[in-house]
C-alpha cells in the first residue's frame, strides 16, 4: 500500500463521518460565548469609567469648593494645582490602561496566521504577562495614579478645611494617616508582584516551555 | 460584520467542511470528554475567525489553519483545570458520535499511526493526507518547503513502512 492508497482511505471518511454536530446546541453555544465576551468587556469598561468619573468628580468638587470658599484665606495657584493634579492622575489611569492594551494588541497582530506564528504569538503573550508580573516598577507605575490621587485628596481636603499644609507635618494624626496610606500602597504593590510571580512560576512558565518545545519540534528535521 | 452575516458564513463553512474539524479533533484528542472540549474550542475559534477571513486562501485552508492552531495550543491537562469555567459548561454533546458500525478499520489504523507522531508532525500528516501541496503545508505550518519535504518523508516512511510491515 503506497501513500496514494492511504490518502484514498483517508478521504473515504468524508463520505461516512463518524461524528456529527448538534446544530441546536452549537447555535446556543455561539450566542452564549458572544454574550459572555460582550458582558465581560462591558463590565470592564464600566468599572474603569465609573471609577475615573468618581475620582475626577471628587477632585472637581474640591476645586469648586476651594474657588467658592468664602473664607478670608487667599487661594494660591499651588492649592488648586493639588486638586487638578489629583484629577489628572485619575484621567491618566484609564489612558495608561488603554495605551498598554493597544500596544499588546499591535504586538499580537504583528504575527501572521501560520502555526509557527500562532506559537510565537502565544509565547509573546506569555512573555508580556511574565515581564509585567515580575516588574515591581510596572506595578508601582500602575498604582501611581491611585497613590497621587489619594495624596491629592488628603492635601486638598486639608486645604478646604483651612488648615495650612505647612502645619500638617507637625500634626501626628495627619502624618500617621498619610504615611500609613503610602505604606499601604507600596505593600499592596509588593503583594501583587509576589502573587503574580508565583502564578507565572507555577502556571505560565510550564505552558511557555511546552510551546517552545513545540516550536523546536517544528524546526526539527 | 453583522451577526447574521457572520452566522450565515459560518453555517456555510461548517456545512461544507466540518470534516476538517472532526479530523483535527480525532488526531489531537483521544478521550470522549477531551474531544468534546477540543471541538468546542475549535468551533468557537473558527466562528470568531470569520471576521478575519480576507479570502487570501481557500476556506478549507483557513479552517485547517484555525483548527490546527487551536489544537496545537490546546493542552489537555490545563483544560481539565479550566473546564469548569468554560462558556459551554454543562453543554456536553456538541460533537455527536454516530454508531461505530461501518467504520473503516484502515481509517482507525491511520489515526492510530498519526497519534504516534509528534504534535507538529501530526499537523503535517493531516494536511498531507488531505492532499495539500508542500507549498500550502509550508504556509499553513510556517516552515520552509524543504523542511516540509523532510518531515513528509519521515511521515511516509512511518505510515507506508508500518503498513507494509504489518501486511507481511
Amino acid at each position: 500500500m503506497n501513500l496514494n492508497d492511504l490518502m484514498e482511505v483517508w478521504r473515504s471518511q468524508d463520505a461516512v463521518p463518524v461524528h456529527g454536530v448538534n446544530e441546536t446546541l452549537l447555535r446556543l453555544a455561539l450566542r452564549q460565548d458572544e454574550s459572555k465576551l460582550q458582558r465581560q468587556r462591558r463590565l470592564e469598561k464600566r468599572i474603569v469609567y465609573a471609577m475615573t468619573a468618581f475620582f475626577v468628580a471628587v477632585m472637581g468638587a474640591f476645586v469648586i469648593i476651594m474657588v467658592h470658599s468664602t473664607d478670608d484665606n487667599e487661594l494660591i495657584g499651588w492649592d488648586l494645582a493639588i486638586a487638578i493634579l489629583g484629577a489628572a492622575a485619575a484621567l491618566f489611569w484609564p489612558s495608561a490602561l488603554h495605551v498598554g492594551y493597544r500596544a499588546q494588541v499591535r504586538r499580537e497582530q504583528s504575527f501572521g496566521d501560520s502555526l509557527r506564528d500562532q506559537l510565537n504569538r502565544h509565547i509573546a503573550q506569555i512573555d508580556y504577562y511574565a515581564r509585567r508580573a515580575n516588574s515591581l516598577a510596572f506595578h508601582l507605575v500602575n498604582n501611581l495614579p491611585a497613590m497621587v490621587w489619594a495624596v491629592a485628596f488628603f492635601l486638598a481636603g486639608r486645604l478646604i478645611n483651612d488648615k495650612p499644609l505647612a502645619d500638617a507635618w507637625t500634626n501626628p494624626n495627619f502624618s500617621v494617616v498619610f504615611f500609613g496610606m503610602i505604606f499601604f500602597c507600596v505593600v499592596s504593590a509588593i503583594a501583587t508582584v509576589w502573587v503574580a510571580r508565583r502564578t507565572v512560576k507555577r502556571d505560565v512558565l510550564p505552558h511557555k516551555h511546552r510551546l517552545e518545545a513545540l516550536l523546536k519540534e517544528l524546526d526539527g528535521q | 460584520m453583522l451577526d447574521s452575516e457572520r452566522d450565515r458564513i459560518f453555517g456555510e463553512w461548517l456545512a461544507g467542511h466540518k470534516g476538517i474539524l472532526f479530523k483535527v479533533v480525532r488526531a489531537y484528542a483521544y478521550e470522549e470528554a477531551d474531544r468534546q472540549d477540543l471541538f468546542q474550542e475549535i468551533v468557537l475559534q473558527v466562528w470568531r475567525s470569520v471576521d478575519a477571513f480576507r479570502g487570501d486562501s481557500s476556506v478549507p485552508t483557513w479552517m485547517y489553519r484555525v483548527a490546527l492552531n487551536t489544537a496545537i495550543a490546546w493542552n489537555r491537562k490545563e483544560r481539565k483545570h479550566e473546564r469548569g469555567k468554560q462558556p459551554l459548561d454543562g453543554m456536553d454533546g456538541l460533537l455527536m458520535t454516530s454508531s461505530s458500525e461501518g467504520v473503516d478499520p484502515r481509517v482507525e489504523w491511520l489515526y492510530a499511526q498519526i497519534a504516534r507522531l509528534k504534535d507538529t508532525d501530526r499537523s503535517v500528516a493531516l494536511l498531507l493526507l488531505d492532499g495539500f501541496s508542500y507549498k500550502e503545508i509550508a504556509a499553513i505550518v510556517g516552515i520552509t518547503e524543504s523542511n516540509v519535504g523532510v518531515k513528509i518523508n519521515r511521515i511516509k516512511s512511518a505510515l507506508v513502512g508500518k503498513r507494509a510491515e504489518e501486511a507481511s
